[in-house]
């Protein structure tokens, strides 16, 4: 999609990397150890794009966090993981080496403050930094099979030819445990000229 | 059905409109506040008056650090800045915050507990407010904590397993359940006690985090006249507990060692192997005066079956390495255990030049005895023979049974050939004395080849074959001798 110049993809991919840095030391303060986090690819894509590289990308089951947001721009956020890889992630934040069977509603909890933490950090960073205003709704951790993820993230609903959909990947690194995982910005189409202006402005202060 | 359905939408709606909303969220079982931008509390409903202790009018107005000053973790304090002025949604989790705001709430017996709670700090759109949600998530961690403390001992129960099936050392398998205990039950030292074979004496077998004064502190427990929580458990064969060493009598002569080790109860789980026989005991020594509860008793019960099933396993392991060792007839050590002594004992000698003997003893008559009064006769005797040797070795000899009437006996070191001819004489002496059995009498002699080290060989084949054609010698010369092999 060619809706952002290069200077202004390269642009978000820089406030998404601070965003990830802040979010980053914020979770190492949380959990007192070493979290490093960082963002090795970011793409912007269509829904039915999204749906296609979800499929290809993504194992069979997912765990994730979503909030919604709203501001200058409007949208969904979502942060997935392997599902068999998330409770290794919670059991790495609070410091435990156990293997449960299955995530708890306490690991749910842990799982979507995690998600709470990163994503607000980027919608707050790309907000800030581009002098607007953003906020974001209460965050719901979820575990599901990834046929069920465009519906879960609000694909079908939305208008498909207004949404365009920003896929971070997203490299977790913790205690010994090392995982990929994905953040998805469903964001609404009908805001994305507010998104334009603000990055254009933002460009044209640094000439 | 569309109809029913606008019907009922428009019916919710005259509902809604009519509806108090205060009262609504008064009734709510769980923690509402709703915060202005400056995170001041402008309204807090019913539960968190009840669960804060504190009258809603004095909570108005202010903010939640101001009523709790200095009391509310950073994150806390934070997420709520971060929620009213930034409107950024946040949760805090009770996982990464185990203490949030200091509520507490009544357990069906009426007892005051912490409140374990999550938060969840919603900014509302079109308004300022921002909406505080405390959840009482108090029963989900005990859940929770009920699950993973099942797990952690499946974990560490299997771990324990894995050494015993792998054969580790006793001492090991043994301190990594001591270690075990001590990571589910904190400020608790534990220690694996055995009772000795006589069953008297309780040993102090594994006690990884205690210090080594405690191992040696004395002989052992007498199950018969000490009275201690230890020594209960033997008799009793069930759980012993003193929940206050201080306060428990029978501790006197004790306390002062175990102020000094800062014991304050002792529980006491006797280990019960095969056929109900009681082989110890595992001790655990709390820091605090306190009686077991529910997990603690289950798991210290796993555990003392755990050491049962690796005492059990040792023991076997040592059975079978006695039986692949030792001539079954007469308790003697076999060819095996023979040529590793001998290989030790030449390592040694050659180490520290020392001199040593090896004996290669055939009894003289003993087929006929077989013949003439059957195998058990013969059995008898060389088991009656076997002892009277071993009476005349010192502890570190060696005697071995390596055929049917053969014997090899090697003296660990020797000072001269004289010394090793004078327990030939006695060897043969003892050899030539009758033996009753029943009416009978049996009589054999024996010839005997010695071989010295270094003298007449140095490995052991040749200290071997020197010493059996030595004994050949012997037998030319007449039998009942012995001859030194040249």
């Amino acid at each position: 999609m060619d809706l952002f110049s290069a200077d202004e993809h390269d642009l978000i991919v820089e406030l998404m990397n601070m965003g990830v840095g802040r979010a980053a030391h914020a979770l190492s303060q949380l959990v007192n150890d070493e979290v490093l986090l960082s963002v090795p690819r970011l793409e912007f894509i269509s829904v039915p794009e999204a749906q296609q590289a979800f499929r290809k990308d993504l194992p069979p089951f997912l765990a994730g966090v979503m909030q919604d947001f709203e501001g200058f721009i409007n949208g969904r956020a979502a942060l997935l993981f392997p599902e068999a890889r998330s409770l290794e992630l919670v059991n790495a934040m609070i410091g435990e080496d156990l293997s449960a069977d299955e995530i708890t509603e306490l690991e749910h909890e842990t799982l979507a403050e995690l998600g709470n933490i990163l994503l607000n950090h980027c919608l707050a960073t790309l907000a800030n930094q581009l002098k607007q205003q953003v906020q974001t709704d209460i965050p719901q951790a979820f575990s599901i099979s990834a046929d069920e993820l465009p519906g879960t993230l609000n694909l079908y609903q939305s208008d498909s030819e207004n949404t365009l959909v920003m896929l971070v990947q997203i490299d977790f690194s913790l205690r010994n445990s090392a995982l990929r995982g994905y953040l998805a910005f469903i964001i609404d189409l009908r805001s994305a000229d507010a998104f334009v202006t603000a990055l254009r402005a933002y460009l044209a202060e640094l000439l | 059905m569309q109809n029913f359905s606008e019907q009922s939408g428009s019916c919710l709606s005259n509902i809604l409109d009519n509806l108090d909303c205060t009262d609504l969220l008064h009734s709510l079982d769980g923690g509402v506040l709703l915060l202005d931008a400056q995170c001041r509390i402008i309204f807090c409903n019913r539960w968190f008056s009840r669960h804060t202790g504190l009258k809603e009018a004095s909570m108005l107005g202010k903010t939640l650090p101001e009523l709790y000053p200095e009391q509310l973790p950073l994150p806390l304090q934070d997420a709520l800045e971060t929620g009213c002025r930034q409107r950024m949604g946040r949760i805090l989790s009770y996982q990464l915050h185990k203490r949030l705001l200091p509520l507490q709430r009544r357990t069906p017996r009426g007892e005051l507990q912490p409140l374990h709670q999550s938060i969840l700090i919603k900014p509302l759109s079109q308004s300022e407010l921002t909406l505080v949600q405390c959840l009482d998530i108090t029963n989900a961690v005990k859940r929770e904590q009920h699950l993973r403390a099942g797990e952690r001992i499946l974990k560490l129960e299997r771990t324990v397993l894995e050494l015993i099936a792998t054969g580790d050392a006793l001492d090991n398998v043994l301190n990594e359940i001591c270690n075990t205990v001590e990571q589910l039950i904190p400020h608790a030292p534990s220690a694996i006690m055995l009772l000795d074979d006589e069953r008297e004496l309780l040993h102090i077998k594994s006690a990884p985090s205690l210090p080594s004064a405690f191992m040696q502190r004395e002989p052992g427990l007498n199950i018969n006249t000490a009275a201690t929580t230890c020594t209960r458990a033997v008799q009793t064969r069930a759980l012993a507990i003193t929940a206050d060493i201080h306060q428990d009598d029978s501790w006197q002569p004790r306390r002062e060692m175990a102020q000094r080790l800062q014991m304050a109860a002792c529980w006491a789980q006797p280990i019960i192997a095969a056929f109900d026989e009681v082989i110890g005991v595992f001790a655990c020594y709390p820091q605090t005066p306190h009686s077991p509860n529910e997990f603690e008793r289950q798991l210290l019960q796993r555990m003392a079956h755990l050491a049962a099933i690796a005492m059990e396993r040792h023991r076997r392991v040592e059975r079978i390495r006695f039986l692949a060792m030792h001539d079954p007839l007469t308790g003697l050590p076999n060819r095996s255990l023979l040529n590793e002594h001998l290989g030790r004992n030449l390592r040694r000698a050659h180490r520290e030049g020392n001199q040593f003997a090896l004996m290669f003893i055939d009894l003289d008559g003993f087929k006929q005895i077989n013949d003439q009064h059957g195998h058990d006769a013969g059995d008898d005797l060389l088991s009656v023979l076997g002892s009277r040797m071993t009476e005349q070795l010192r502890g570190t000899d060696t005697c071995a049974r390596i055929g049917g009437d053969e014997f090899v006996v090697m003296l660990e070191t020797v000072h001269s050939v004289d010394s090793a001819t004078q327990v030939a004489e006695k060897i043969l002496s003892c050899l030539s004395a009758p033996v009753q059995r029943g009416q009978q009498q049996l009589k054999v002699s024996a010839s005997i080849g010695i071989a010295i080290y270094p003298d007449d060989g140095t490995s052991a084949d040749a200290l071997l074959t020197g010493a059996d054609d030595a004994m050949y010698q012997a037998k030319a010369k007449g039998k009942n001798c012995w001859y030194r092999f040249n």
